[in-house]
């Protein structure tokens, strides 16, 4: 047995606890251990220390306040004990004020001028839903609406500032001069950029649509050489030749020669002019 | 130190569970210098350890017709005085300076002024020691050494196991050794 495991079994030894076997062994180290037994013997004279307190006695008159606490209150005490919420700790301008909203509160609601005083003279009118549906367009003319406001959009997008016109065929040049100002006049673009406001027998039935169509003359598309020209994609100078006969249409021939350029004179002076003279 | 725990009166907890008036009287007359003593030792003040005593005997009141009788009354009582003690001690609110009261209950029984003066000098420093040990530690020296219980009432009392008790009273024996050893 260690010195450590013998300074354990110390308080055990002090209360009589211990057992048989460690009595025997604590004994034995004991007896070869001065150090252990210093220590045994310093622990003991604590324990007698500590013991030798003497034993506190209960102030006069205990008993009977004991008695007292203990006695049964009577009903309505418990119940309002019981009933009784544990108010929260209030600081008292919190209190104050509680007290102060409660009493406004109380004189609002018993004098009904007060009430009629704090409405307001003229409440809010609501728009009926019928007229609301009324102002509202039909759903054709929003779709056409939508459509126009599109159209505009690109168009604003899309209009070109400037358009090189130089050398381009007539119809080609006209379009895209126009392109500047007024946009679109081509038929087909004046289609697609709105239709319904350009056919007025949208909203028509449709016998009377069909006839608006029929009576409308469409002017019988011209093979020009500008067409010629737009499916070639010829240069300015073949499409002025085929103009004017030179060169027939659709029959490319190669372009002449040009004639060698004459360089310009040398200048001479007075003395060598008149030598050549 | 004092006596251990004796055997309970007989009758006294059938008649305490029948609500007899003179038979709490009988068990605060029997029990109330160890209910005391316990928390006197243990929160250092007088009127606290009065209050605490008083409400160990009303709580002990209130719950007599649940006690089983498995223990001894004395353990019962003991066991709700040690954990009133201990909320106390652990509760945050409690600014009670301890041991002056406790030293002074312990220095007025000794007759003689010189013999006082030594022993209020003894008393003072052991009392101090005491105060310093950790509060289960305390606990157990004071019903050990002070109360005379065993280590089985103690066990029983804290609801501990008895080699914790005695683990707890080795430690706390050994501390007060090394604060102590001037007069020893």
């Amino acid at each position: 047995m260690t010195c450590a495991e013998t300074r354990d079994l110390f308080s055990a030894l002090a209360d009589d606890a211990l057992a048989p076997s460690e009595r025997v062994a604590l004994d034995d180290h004991l007896a070869g251990c001065p150090e252990c037994r210093r220590e045994l013997a310093a622990l003991l004279r604590t324990v007698k220390l500590v013991r030798a307190i003497d034993p506190a006695h209960a102030p006069a008159g205990f008993v009977h306040r004991v008695l007292a606490a203990a006695r049964p209150t009577p009903w309505p005490t418990r119940l309002a004990r019981r009933l009784a919420p544990p108010w929260p700790a209030l600081p008292l301008g919190a209190a104050a004020l509680l007290v102060m909203g409660g009493l406004a509160v109380l004189l609002f609601r018993a004098a009904p001028e007060q009430q009629r005083a704090a409405q307001s003279p003229t409440p809010p009118r609501r728009v009926p839903r019928l007229r609301r549906r009324v102002l509202r367009p039909p759903r054709r003319a929003r779709r056409r609406l939508r459509h126009h406001a599109r159209t505009n959009r690109s168009s604003r997008r899309r209009r070109p500032t400037s358009v090189r016109t130089h050398g381009l065929p007539p119809a080609r040049r006209r379009r895209a001069q126009s392109r500047l100002g007024r946009w679109p006049i081509g038929r087909r673009q004046r289609r697609r950029a709105s239709p319904r406001i350009e056919r007025p027998s949208v909203n028509l039935p449709i016998a009377l649509r069909r006839k608006t169509l029929l009576s409308r003359k469409r002017r019988p598309r011209r093979k020009t050489a500008s067409s010629d020209w737009r499916r070639r994609a010829q240069p300015r100078r073949r499409w002025r030749k085929v103009r004017s006969g030179r060169v027939r249409a659709g029959r490319r021939t190669p372009a002449p020669a040009p004639p060698p350029r004459r360089s310009r004179p040398r200048r001479r002076c007075r003395r060598s002019r008149a030598r050549a003279r | 130190m004092r006596e251990g725990l004796g055997a309970d009166p007989p009758g006294l907890l059938e008649r305490l569970r029948a609500g007899e008036p003179r038979a709490f009287e009988e068990l605060v007359i029997a029990y109330q210098h160890r209910v005391f003593g316990v928390a006197l030792r243990m929160l250092g003040s007088r009127a606290e350890a009065e209050e605490i005593a008083q409400e160990v005997f009303v709580r002990a009141h209130r719950a007599v017709r649940d006690f089983r009788g498995e223990a001894r009354l004395g353990t019962w009582l003991y066991g709700i005085a040690s954990r009133l003690c201990l909320n106390r001690l652990a509760s945050p609110d409690r600014r009670v300076a301890r041991g002056d009261a406790a030293l002074a209950d312990i220095a007025a029984s000794t007759p003689d002024p010189a013999a006082a003066a030594e022993r209020a000098e003894l008393d003072a420093a052991l009392h101090s020691a005491i105060a310093e040990l950790p509060d289960e530690r305390r606990l157990v020296v004071i019903l050990r050494d002070v109360e005379g219980l065993s280590y089985e009432q103690i066990a029983e009392a804290l609801a501990l196991d008895p080699g914790t008790v005695r683990s707890r009273l080795h430690r706390a024996r050994m501390q007060l050794k090394d604060k102590l050893e001037r007069f020893a």
